[in-house]
């Protein structure tokens, strides 16, 4: 009696699913794919999208199928995750994941011998879904992205589909920049390869937009980079930023201007750590394109590329010694990464708070606030920051017991 | 019966005299003051004089600077410098200057040192060259010597185009060259007003300007605390060999200061003794206490306030300032800072935030309370309170672990009598 009442609710949800899709295979139709209007669509029936849909959309896969023909369904199903990826509302998590499942239920219509094309592009975006995906382990998701990346670029060769091959390359430089298995300084020379490959076909005269965007992530590739001189790669990554601040316009492109800007501060300010160039005097274009960006942002809706923002400007405050303005922006970034209900924002800030804080010799404040980063740092398993917190916090207490102690910086 | 305009003016000097002074003596811009009222009226500040004289008893020029929150006497302090080594060391060239908008420091000091040399045909062609008026006409003069000796040789004249320096730091070091062989005791250059600019330009003015601060001059400069100090420019270049912080006044400074002001004007007794009653006439002992308190130390706002009292004590035609009196005086004072500064609604939204709130740090502000002023972080509302702070109507606690602000309260008209 059970078992059938649980199968007839596994067919109710099914045959509600099955509903939604072909709702949206009319939506789609309807609006002629206009992406505006099917994530409306979507915002409309987002009560629909839960784990029961994820957990029944094999089954329509298959029923469907049996009612059309299966490129059909796969078109469905491509459609339906594409324009998820994007979707900017409901559960991230699960959106990811229903993109991840309906790109791998086209793949078993999409064949490599028979569709290649469609494997490829279909390869291609499972890839992405993984890359961002929240559920399960992170390094692992990467090695998934990327395996299908390389599967993609088998077939979307750089003689016979370009623009494709560059798109795949661009993507895949951004997986291996944030691999976490392998040799961190390796997977950095594999990001920086494949960007200057995308590069070879994204001219900024035919591409200008995609040009800009792969400069950007090669410019972060080259900050992060380990091999080679480390001024060198500085400058490398800035004169790539400032190549997509020049069709990154602030009016026509606000936000990716403003987070370039950002990143393009930033490598300004790791400059100056750099030593070398301290006294070049350029901490002072670094600084005020943080403060440009964090301009913008306080003008956007994005608060949490503001408070991102405000975290960096109070760094490189930071580093500058200018103790006074680092505890400013700290505070600020500190306040909205709590609004923001931002665990790791606030461990950051937090431990950049409480430094300053206690190298200015306000103990017991700082103490408080390096206590709370290394509890927040512990609940995020981030153990080796949270020993970070804790060695600073160990200084300030036995300074404050009138130890004579060096505090750790 | 109407009185003529003649009367009405010699009735407003009669109000002054009524009170025993010769004019009101407050002041909110130092550089107003001769130099003789200002030696009568600085008050204070000794360690920190001894400090910079110090430095003058070297053979070595020296770089100082003077850093404090806006009103708090730095120009006035700067001048009482000056006006001592112009008496002290007549030999050396002291020249002042405000740093004008988007002029970098060595133009700025170009333009100082010309000034003061007002006889020499190099310093005032600079000037005629950057436009700025002169006294002599000036012509252009071409050497058959060679360019590089341009005054050596045999001079033709004609009339000389207008056009700004384009190398300031080398015209500088010729002018300075010439003025030394003149001034053998050196060459000052004081600059004043850095913190009247944007902080981050400041920084990029005194990084353009390191070859020229460690040049053939000594200089002072005069800054916001946070626009000049505590970079790794200032405190790992050494820029400076002497870097002197003013705070407030302390009460007992500033008791003495208000005897000093009164002293200046007053028509019929200079007693300066602070055990003597009659050393803050109009005044009364009492009413000159609670006005000092009122002034907080804050030498601006003690002339500020000192004016408003003084002007409503002459028109109540009084001759006593007493604690009524005092009080009115200080009633007037909100309305009459509230109308200088024309706060726009933004400032005046901050300004009652801070009022309702009693002080508003960076450590204890809600994103809340940010957001009903339309903002989200504190930096965005820091260049109000310090608008704010500069009309007077806030200051900012002496806490160094949070930015915080308080409200100057004075009475109001809502406020009964004490």
């Amino acid at each position: 009696m059970v078992a059938t009442k649980t199968v007839d609710e596994s067919n109710l949800r099914m045959e509600k699913a099955k509903r939604f899709m072909l709702a949206f295979q009319d939506c789609v139709r309807e609006t002629n794919g206009d992406r505006t209007k099917i994530h409306q669509f979507i915002q409309a029936n987002l009560a629909e999208l839960d784990d029961d849909f994820l957990a029944v959309l094999p089954q329509v896969f298959t029923s469907l199928i049996a009612e059309k023909t299966p490129e059909d369904v796969a078109v469905l199903f491509f459609d339906f995750g594409y324009n998820l990826v994007e979707f900017p509302l409901g559960s991230r998590s699960l959106n990811l994941e229903l993109c991840i499942a309906v790109f791998q239920l086209d793949l078993e219509v999409y064949q490599r011998k028979t569709l290649p094309n469609q494997w490829a592009m279909t390869q291609n975006n499972l890839a992405n879904a993984y890359l961002e995906r929240i559920k399960g382990d992170r390094a692992e998701n990467i090695e998934q992205a990327i395996t299908a990346y390389q599967l993609a670029l088998e077939v979307r060769q750089r003689d016979a589909f370009p623009e494709k091959w560059a798109m795949t390359q661009h993507n895949l430089a951004n997986a291996y920049s944030n691999r976490i298995n392998g040799d961190r300084a390796e997977n950095i020379e594999q990001a920086i390869t494949a960007c200057q490959g995308a590069l070879e076909v994204r001219q900024r005269d035919a591409f200008p937009e995609d040009w800009a965007i792969t400069q950007n992530n090669l410019a972060i590739a080259y900050k992060n980079r380990i091999k080679g001189d480390q001024v060198e790669n500085i400058k490398q990554a800035i004169t790539a930023y400032q190549r997509a601040l020049e069709v990154y316009q602030r009016e026509a492109f606000p936000e990716d201007w403003a987070m370039t800007q950002n990143n393009l501060a930033i490598a300004y300010v790791d400059r100056i750590k750099g030593d070398q160039l301290v006294r070049d005097g350029q901490w002072q274009e670094g600084l005020s394109l943080l403060l440009n960006s964090v301009n913008l942002f306080s003008k956007s809706d994005n608060q949490l590329a503001h408070a991102n923002a405000l975290f960096q400007t109070g760094r490189a405050h930071e580093t500058l010694a200018d103790w006074e303005k680092a505890q400013l922006y700290y505070r600020d970034a500190l306040r909205l990464y709590r609004h923001l209900d931002d665990a790791l924002g606030c461990a950051k800030s937090g431990l950049g708070l409480g430094s300053v804080l206690v190298f200015q010799g306000h103990l017991q404040k700082g103490m408080t606030e390096l206590a709370t980063a290394r509890d927040l740092y512990t609940t995020l398993d981030q153990t080796a920051r949270a020993a970070d917190a804790d060695k600073i916090y160990q200084a300030a207490q036995r300074a404050l017991a009138g130890q004579a102690v060096e505090v750790p910086v | 019966m109407s009185i003529s305009a003649d009367d009405l003016f010699d009735q407003s000097a009669d109000n002054i005299r009524r009170l025993g002074l010769s004019e009101i003596p407050f002041t909110e811009s130092p550089i107003d003051l001769q130099s003789d009222v200002l030696r009568r009226v600085f008050t204070g500040r000794q360690a920190e004089l001894r400090q910079v004289f110090s430095q003058f008893q070297s053979r070595e020029r020296r770089r100082i600077l003077v850093y404090g929150r806006i009103g708090i006497g730095k120009s006035a302090f700067l001048l009482e410098v000056l006006s001592v080594l112009r008496r002290k060391r007549p030999n050396m060239l002291t020249t002042y200057i405000s740093l004008p908008a988007n002029l970098d420091l060595a133009t700025t000091a170009l333009i100082a040192v010309a000034q003061a040399m007002p006889d020499d045909d190099y310093a005032q062609r600079q000037l005629y060259q950057m436009g700025i008026p002169t006294d002599k006409i000036i012509r252009e003069r071409s050497s058959k010597a060679g360019a590089a000796m341009v005054f050596t040789g045999e001079l033709s004249e004609k009339d000389f185009p207008i056009a700004a320096s384009q190398y300031p730091t080398v015209s500088l070091d010729r002018l300075l060259e010439r003025a030394q062989e003149q001034h053998p005791d050196g060459i000052l250059i004081a600059i004043d007003d850095l913190d009247k600019q944007n902080p981050s330009r400041v920084r990029q003015l005194m990084h353009d300007a390191q070859g020229m601060l460690k040049g053939r001059a000594w200089f002072m400069l005069t800054g916001h605390p946070t626009g000049i100090t505590g970079d790794l420019l200032t405190s790992e270049r050494g820029l400076f060999d002497l870097q002197i912080p003013l705070e407030e006044l302390d009460p007992a400074t500033t008791y003495q200061m208000l005897i000093n002001y009164l002293s200046s004007a007053r028509l019929n007794n200079d007693c300066t003794d602070p055990s003597d009653p009659r050393c803050v006439l109009p005044f009364t002992p009492e009413a000159a206490e609670r006005f000092c308190a009122a002034s907080m130390g804050k030498p601006r706002l003690f002339n500020r306030l000192g004016n408003t009292v003084l002007a409503t004590a002459a028109s109540l035609q009084v001759d006593r300032i007493t604690l009524e009196v005092l009080q009115q005086g200080l009633k007037a004072a909100t309305p009459s800072l509230l109308k200088q500064a024309a706060l726009n609604a933004q400032e005046e939204r901050i300004r009652l935030l801070l009022q309702q709130r009693g002080n508003l740090s960076d450590e204890t502000v809600t994103i809340e309370e940010l957001e009903s002023l339309g903002f989200r972080t504190f930096s965005d509302i820091l260049p109000f309170l310090e608008k704010l702070e500069s009309a007077d109507l806030a200051y900012r606690l002496n806490q160094s672990d949070a930015k915080a602000y308080a409200p100057i309260l004075l009475p109001s008209e809502d406020d009964s009598q004490s």
